[in-house]
C-alpha cells in the first residue's frame, strides 16, 4: 500500500489534502487513514517532518491555534498543485483502485493488520526480556539482576536478523555489528560505572534494542532509497572497524 | 425495499442509505470496511446456503439462513460436518458512520474503518478491527482478536484466544480472555483513559506512554510484575501486584493475571509535533506503518 507513496507522492497528497482547507496534524493523518480505508496510517512521525520539510520550502505555512498547528497551503503551494495535476490525478487513480476490489482489500487489510501486531509484540517481547535482565526488576528477585545482563544469546541471531536490511553482506555482518555496539557502549560507560557491571550491561543490551528497534523502523518506513541503505551499511561497517580497534586493544 | 436471493458471486450496488449493517452469517469470511462513497456488498463466495442481501429504510441486512440443524447433542456434530460447506466470502462498503451488527459461526471478521456502534459475535475465528472508532464490542468464543488503531470504547471478549491491540487510543478499553495472551499498547490515550485487562491463563503486556497519566494497579496472583516505571510500589510475597500512579493519575489501568506475568512498559513520546526535526522521522510510533 506504501507503494502507491513512492518518490514524494506523500508530499503531493499532503499538499492536496491542504488544498481543501487548513487543517491540523491529525486531522491529515485521519484524512489519510480514511483515504486508504485504514490500510494506511502513517504516523505523526511520517507526516510532521514532511510537512516542515513543505513549509521550509513556503509551500504551506502554520498558525498556532489551541496549542496545536494547523497547516495551510501558500499560493506558491497551489501553484505546485496546478503544476502537477497530471500526477495527482495519476495517484487518486490508483489509490481509488487500491479499494476498488473489497475481496481483495480484506485480504490486504487482515495480512497488514497481523503483520502490524506480529511486530509489535516481537517488539514489547524484547523489550520485557530487556526489563528483566536488566535493573528494573520489581517484584524483588535480585540474583536475576546482572547475572544474565551481559549477554542473551538467544537474542543475537534473530536481531541481526532484523538489522540484515540495511547491510547487504547479510547477518554475520549485522551481528557482528550488533555485538560490537554492545561492546562499545561498555566501553564508554566504564569508567563513571565502575562497580555496577550489571547495570551497566543492562545499559547496553536497551542501547542494543534501541539502536535494533528504530533500524528496524526505519528500514520499514521505507522512506530511504537504495543509495541511503548502502550508506549507512556503509556506517555501520566503519562504525564496526572502530569499535574493534577500541576494544580489543 | 430491495432484496437480492445470492447464488453465485456478485457485486451489488445499494443506491438507499445505509445507517446500519446487519450481518449474519454460519461461516466464511466476512469483511466490512467503512467508505466515503454509497454502500456496496461483494459476494466472491456465497456458500451452500440461501443468502439474501436487503435493503430497507437505512438498514442493509445480510444473511445465510440457516437450515433445520440435527436436534440437541448431534447439533455440533452437523456444524462440524457443515460449516466448511456453507463458507461465504462477503465484503461488503459501508458508509463510515453506519452501526454494524455482524454475526458470524466460524471464520474470519475483518472490520476496518467504521466510526460508529460495531458489534461482533463470533463463535470461532479470527476478528481483526483496523482503525475502527466507536463503541466497539466484541465477543468470540475461540479465536484471537487483533486490533490496530482503534479508538473509542472498546470491549473485547474471548474465552480462548489472544487479545492483541496496537496503537489504541480508547478512552475505555476491557479486554477478557479465558486462556490467551492480553498485548496493549496504548497510545495517547485520553487523560481520563480507563483500561482493565484481564487474563486467567495467559500473560499481559502493556505499553504506556511515558506520559501518561494513569492510577496503575496490576496483581499477578502467580506470576510476575515487571515495570518499567522505576516510581511503582511492588507489594506481595505470593504473587505480586503493583500499585502506584504515572503522571497525573487521573485515568485507570488494571490488570489482572491468575496464572501469567504482567509487564508494564513504557513508550517514548513521539517528539512534540510542532518541532519536528529530521530526528523525528524515526520515532514515529512503528506498527502503524503498512507493512505493504
Amino acid at each position: 500500500m506504501t507503494a502507491v507513496f513512492s518518490h514524494g507522492r506523500l508530499r503531493l497528497y499532503l499538499l492536496k489534502l491542504l488544498a481543501e482547507g487548513p487543517k491540523h496534524g491529525y486531522e491529515l493523518i485521519r484524512l489519510l487513514e480514511n483515504r486508504f480505508l485504514g490500510l494506511y496510517a502513517p504516523s505523526a512521525g511520517t507526516i510532521y517532518p514532511r510537512l516542515a520539510r513543505l513549509e521550509a520550502e513556503g509551500l504551506v505555512t502554520h498558525t498556532q491555534a489551541g496549542g496545536r498547528k494547523v497547516y495551510e497551503i501558500t499560493d506558491d503551494g497551489r501553484t505546485e498543485l496546478t503544476q502537477r495535476a497530471g500526477e495527482l490525478a495519476e495517484l487518486e487513480t490508483e489509490i481509488h483502485a487500491s479499494v476498488a476490489d473489497l475481496t481483495t482489500l480484506a485480504t490486504e487489510i487482515e495480512q497488514h493488520v497481523s503483520g502490524s501486531v506480529r511486530d509489535l509484540k516481537r517488539e514489547l517481547r524484547d523489550a520485557t526480556r530487556q526489563i528483566r535482565t536488566g535493573r528494573h526488576w520489581t517484584d524483588g528477585r535480585p540474583w536475576q539482576r546482572g547475572a544474565r545482563g551481559g549477554t542473551d544469546p538467544g537474542t543475537s541471531p534473530a536481531d541481526a536478523t532484523r538489522t540484515a536490511p540495511v547491510d547487504s553482506t547479510g547477518t554475520a555482518e549485522g551481528a557482528r555489528a550488533d555485538q560490537t555496539t554492545r561492546g562499545d557502549h561498555t566501553g564508554a560507560e566504564s569508567p563513571d560505572t565502575a562497580g555496577t557491571n550489571g547495570s551497566a550491561a543492562g545499559d547496553l543490551e536497551r542501547a542494543v534494542e534501541q539502536l535494533t528497534s528504530e533500524v528496524r523502523r526505519m528500514t520499514r518506513q521505507g522512506a530511504a532509497g537504495d543509495a541511503q541503505l548502502r550508506a549507512a551499511a556503509a556506517v555501520v561497517s566503519s562504525a564496526l572497524t572502530e569499535l574493534r580497534r577500541l576494544l580489543r586493544g | 425495499m430491495a432484496t437480492w436471493t445470492i447464488t453465485e458471486p456478485r457485486r451489488l450496488d445499494i443506491t438507499d442509505d445505509v445507517v446500519r449493517l446487519d450481518v449474519s452469517l454460519v461461516a466464511g469470511r466476512l469483511s466490512v470496511v467503512g467508505t466515503d462513497g454509497p454502500a456496496r456488498v461483494e459476494i466472491s463466495t456465497p456458500g451452500g446456503l440461501r443468502l439474501t442481501v436487503s435493503a430497507d429504510g437505512g438498514l442493509l441486512s445480510v444473511r445465510h439462513h440457516v437450515p433445520r440443524t440435527w436436534p440437541g447433542v448431534l447439533q455440533p456434530l452437523w456444524w462440524w460436518i457443515n460449516a466448511r460447506k456453507f463458507a461465504a466470502d462477503v465484503s461488503i462498503a459501508v458508509p463510515y458512520q453506519t452501526a454494524a451488527a455482524l454475526k458470524l459461526g466460524s471464520g474470519s471478521v475483518i472490520v476496518s474503518t467504521l466510526h460508529a456502534d460495531l458489534n461482533v459475535d463470533c463463535a470461532s475465528g479470527r476478528t481483526t478491527l483496523l482503525g475502527v472508532d466507536g463503541r466497539i464490542k466484541a465477543t468470540v468464543v475461540s479465536g484471537p482478536i487483533e486490533a490496530l488503531g482503534c479508538a473509542g470504547e472498546i470491549a473485547l471478549d474471548t474465552v480462548s484466544g489472544e487479545i492483541t491491540l496496537a496503537d489504541t487510543a480508547a478512552r475505555r478499553l476491557s479486554a477478557k480472555t479465558i486462556s490467551g495472551a492480553l498485548t496493549a499498547d496504548l497510545d495517547n490515550p485520553p487523560h481520563d483513559s480507563q483500561i482493565t485487562l484481564e487474563t486467567m491463563s495467559g500473560e499481559i503486556t502493556i505499553r504506556v506512554r511515558e506520559d501518561s497519566d494513569l492510577g496503575v494497579e496490576l496483581a499477578a496472583v502467580h506470576g510476575r510484575v515487571t515495570s518499567a516505571f522505576p516510581d511503582l510500589q511492588v507489594k506481595g510475597e505470593w504473587g505480586t501486584s503493583v500499585k502506584g500512579t504515572i503522571g497525573a493519575g487521573t485515568g485507570r489501568l488494571r490488570a489482572n493475571a491468575i496464572g501469567g506475568n504482567i509487564s508494564l512498559l513504557c513508550r517514548p513520546v513521539d517528539e512534540d509535533f510542532g518541532q519536528a526535526g529530521p530526528e523525528s522521522e524515526d520515532t514515529g510510533p512503528g506498527p502503524v506503518e503498512a507493512s505493504k
